[in-house]
């Protein structure tokens, strides 16, 4: 009896080949997975997001998330395949902590048959994201006057107001 | 002398549970613009939600959805 345990996988590939290419990827790691008795409780596409680092050149990545089942070893075979694919730029492997549930996550596995592509859905967050930022910076140069009045103010004020000083 | 309202830390409180590194959103609220994790006595988070807050920041960098430094390029 293998020792099983609860792994999620987040990996970034490159931005291409649209969702057939991820749907092939999804199956191959699923392939190496359920061939080490393993199994794939559900697969997320989070869609193409900016990096926050350059990686490889890339600027952008597509986020695929796994959330399985399986022991040891089969970690090693899966990350030593996602060394060698050239299309994969990171991953991550996190073991949860939860080995009591471990049954029920098998009796409620999906499979890769969870990967849907949501990429549409995150399209219109993306772009609020990016206003949300562009607000933020100017409301940044709003405060930085207002600071900047203070200051003066308490400066150009007399001795009482050093207790002010302190609170700026 | 100011005295200041104690800060009470967000995770305690309950409004916040999903602190994970998938959650990038909520932890760039506790990371400065150049990317440095909040000291809690500013940002007024506990000692052990600011030690899991840490962690998962971490882990949010290495797969890119947090920066390690943001610089003027």
């Amino acid at each position: 009896m293998k020792k099983l345990s609860h792994y999620e996988l987040t990996t970034i590939l490159k931005p291409e080949g649209g969702m057939d290419a991820i749907r092939q990827f999804a199956e191959r790691v699923d392939g190496i997975i359920a061939g080490m008795e393993g199994k794939i409780v559900n697969v997320k596409f989070w869609g193409e997001k900016k990096l926050a680092y350059e990686i490889k050149k890339n600027l952008k990545g597509n986020y695929v998330y796994f959330n399985f089942v399986a022991d040891g070893p089969t970690i090693h075979e899966v990350e030593r395949n996602l060394n060698i694919w050239e299309h994969v730029l990171k991953f991550m492997t996190i073991k949860l902590d939860n080995k009591a549930n471990i049954e029920e996550l098998l009796k409620s596995a999906e499979g890769i048959a969870s990967l849907t592509d949501k990429e549409k859905k995150n399209v219109a967050p993306a772009i609020v994201e990016e206003t949300a930022e562009e607000e933020k910076k100017e409301e940044v140069t709003v405060d930085n006057k207002a600071y900047n009045e203070k200051l003066q103010e308490s400066l150009s004020n007399s001795e009482d107001d050093e207790d002010e000083n302190v609170e700026l | 002398m100011v005295y200041r309202k104690r800060k009470i830390c967000r995770f305690c409180s309950g409004k916040e549970t999903d602190l994970d590194y998938k959650n990038a959103e909520l932890l760039k609220n506790f990371i400065t613009e150049r990317g440095k994790i909040i000291p809690r006595r500013i940002s007024g988070v506990c000692a052990m939600h600011q030690r899991v807050l840490a962690r998962e920041i971490k882990k949010a960098r290495t797969i890119a959805l947090l920066p390690f430094t943001v610089t003027g390029k």
